[in-house]
């Protein structure tokens, strides 16, 4: 038995025998209890001292064991650190990424510039020990580079962000700053999301995209961007279960359609920090395709002045860093997006010649079966 | 020669041929039931958003009524000719290919018929509902890669069921070593070469199966009535 269990059975025992006496017997005990802690005090400390050696014996033998040789190097401002034998493909793979998608705008990055990255593409990839702000872009040996470039892609990404820190746009990007999601799928999100404002947009309404975006104007301004038949689906895919005492709204709202009700919900929805953005009919994925937009026009350092000024709202942030106005952002996003309108049967004809082939081999097949032959 | 064998398909096949030819009818109403909004009111994104969820339950019951439709044409126009020992095709003045030929040829033409009714019910379907902003239908589309499942599926089981029990038995006996043996061979060949490690064969085989230009590419397209 160690001394610390020792010593937790003696005051086990000691605060037991505290409880079982009753009365004035137990005022001249507990005297006599806080007398006998004190002398235990002594043996505690050197208890503790010795807990620490062993932990600390323990935390060093394990480093010992996962000790392995690292490199590190520098791809643009990013700190990679990754095993010996794969720092070149690291400094290629992620010096493409970087140089094809964040150096045409970006001069220098505070966030990056602290942040380090480790690498690994192995069959069984070991633990790079990391301290401090880190990102991990490391994966088997049997995924793709493109799963890699992603991964890298979403690191930079989450790492990038961090500059948004104290500005409009860290809950408007949601924090990270990936590369855009395909702009196909912004479309079908746009024709199918239940907002008259994203119906507007889809119909290049000047200023439609802007608003369903919930840039220059905030989730209380909700009414905007909704039909009153419209709210109690967004109640619907909003409220959260948790406010219980809120049910009995949510009830009326959603399956009595009393849209005073949703009203009052989504009001209060509004004045949550982190569920508000849920409320905007056009979601993260889209206003990072906004910002990638901003960033396109402004070309060279545009990301250091959509981050310059933390004081600036989200839409002077973009248009000082695009260098353009809200009509001409807006009518840049506007088109990326209708020009990707996909072609939901892309392919058929393609199909149609290659199951003609296949289908004509199955007839021949069937032609030459041996079934009637003699012999 | 031709139209006898499609009388004597058909007499072998309506009865398991009809349900399909009106489920194919009815699928695409079922599909739209209670969607869209009534001719004339002001279109809402909501329907638009309801009608792209709803749908997706809908969406793999087409290829399966399609393979099942082949599979069923496809068994059936063999069926007379193994239970008669094909003494009825032995005694046609025709060649073996001229005879196969006539009977894939006369399943084909039934196999126009399911597809015929998806059409005639895809059409049906999109007319009797409004389609909010954003979206557009694609009867004919869905009901062409209908008739191609259909034939495809058709075809395979029709070259299958034209030959041998032991052709069939290799074929199937084929597959399924193919899964069991590739697997294993790529574990252990996984040790040696980093291709191995990086490709998993038999994964590789069947996506080849399911895309351009494999066979079974047109089951895992786009089976939407009703898209952006």
């Amino acid at each position: 038995m160690s001394r610390l269990t020792r010593l937790g059975t003696a005051l086990a025992v000691a605060a037991c025998s505290a409880a079982m006496v009753p009365g004035l017997q137990a005022q001249e005990s507990a005297e006599a209890l806080i007398a006998r802690i004190d002398s235990l005090t002594p043996l505690y400390e050197v208890a503790r001292v010795e807990a620490e050696v062993a932990t600390a014996r323990a935390e060093e033998a394990r480093r010992e064991r996962f000790r392995i040789e690292l490199d590190t190097l520098q791809v643009g401002p990013l700190t990679i650190v990754t095993l010996p034998g794969q720092a070149l493909q690291a400094a290629e793979i992620f010096g493409r990424v970087w140089e094809d998608e964040y150096a045409p705008f970006v001069n220098r990055s505070h966030a990056l510039e602290e942040a380090t990255f480790t690498f690994q593409w192995s069959v069984d990839p070991v633990m790079i020990p990391m301290q401090g702000r880190h990102y991990r872009s490391e994966q088997k040996a049997w995924r793709t580079r493109g799963d890699l470039e992603d991964l890298i892609r979403k690191s930079i990404g989450r790492a990038i962000a961090d500059d948004f820190q104290g500005t409009q746009m860290h809950d408007f990007s949601g924090a990270t700053l990936r590369t855009p999601v395909s702009y196909d799928w912004i479309y079908r999100r746009l024709a199918t999301t239940a907002s008259k404002i994203a119906r507007a947009c889809l119909a290049a309404e000047p200023g439609a995209c802007w608003s369903a975006l919930g840039i220059d104007l905030g989730p209380e301004d909700f009414l905007e961007w909704y039909l009153p038949e419209e709210l109690p689906g967004l109640v619907e895919r909003t409220w959260r279960s948790w406010r219980r005492e809120e049910a009995p709204m949510f009830d009326a709202c959603v399956h009595e359609g009393v849209t005073e009700q949703c009203e009052v919900l989504l009001a209060r929805t509004a004045t949550d920090r982190y569920w508000s953005m849920s409320l905007t009919p056009l979601r993260r994925d889209e206003r990072i395709t906004m910002i990638w937009v901003a960033l396109d026009m402004g070309g060279e350092a545009a990301w250091d002045r959509l981050v310059e000024d933390p004081e600036m709202t989200l839409g002077d942030a973009l248009r000082y860093a695009s260098g353009a106005t809200t009509g001409e952002l807006e009518a840049a996003w506007t088109a990326e997006v209708l020009a990707h309108r996909p072609d939901t049967q892309a392919g058929l004809l393609t199909t149609k010649w290659t199951a003609l082939f296949w289908i004509l081999l199955c007839g021949a097949l069937a032609m030459r079966s041996t079934r009637w032959r003699l012999g | 020669m031709y139209q006898p064998m499609l009388f004597v398909h058909w007499k072998q096949v309506r009865a398991g041929l009809i349900p399909f030819i009106l489920g194919a009818f009815a699928l695409p109403l079922l599909m739209v039931q209670g969607l869209g909004v009534t001719p004339g009111a002001e279109t809402t994104s909501l329907e638009a958003y309801r009608i792209m969820n709803d749908f997706q339950v809908w969406l793999p019951l087409f290829p399966l009524l399609a393979g099942a439709t082949g599979i069923t044409l496809a068994l059936s126009s063999w069926n007379w000719d193994h239970q008669m020992k094909h003494v009825y095709a032995l005694s046609l003045p025709v060649a073996r290919w001229e005879y196969s030929m006539l009977k894939m040829g006369a399943g084909a033409f039934l196999a126009m018929l399911p597809v015929a009714a998806l059409w005639l019910g895809a059409h049906v379907a999109v007319a009797s509902i409004e389609l909010p902003q954003g979206l557009h239908a694609y009867p004919n589309q869905l009901a062409l890669r209908f008739g191609l499942a259909t034939l495809i599926s058709y075809a395979f089981l029709f070259a299958m069921a034209a030959g041998t029990i032991r052709t069939t038995i290799w074929i199937v006996s084929g597959v399924i070593g193919f899964i069991i043996v590739g697997n294993l061979a790529n574990e252990l060949l996984a040790d040696y070469y980093e291709f191995f490690q990086r490709t998993n064969m038999v994964l590789a085989v069947f996506e080849w199966l399911a895309q351009t230009p494999g066979p079974i590419e047109v089951f895992t397209g786009n089976w939407s009535l009703i898209d952006v």
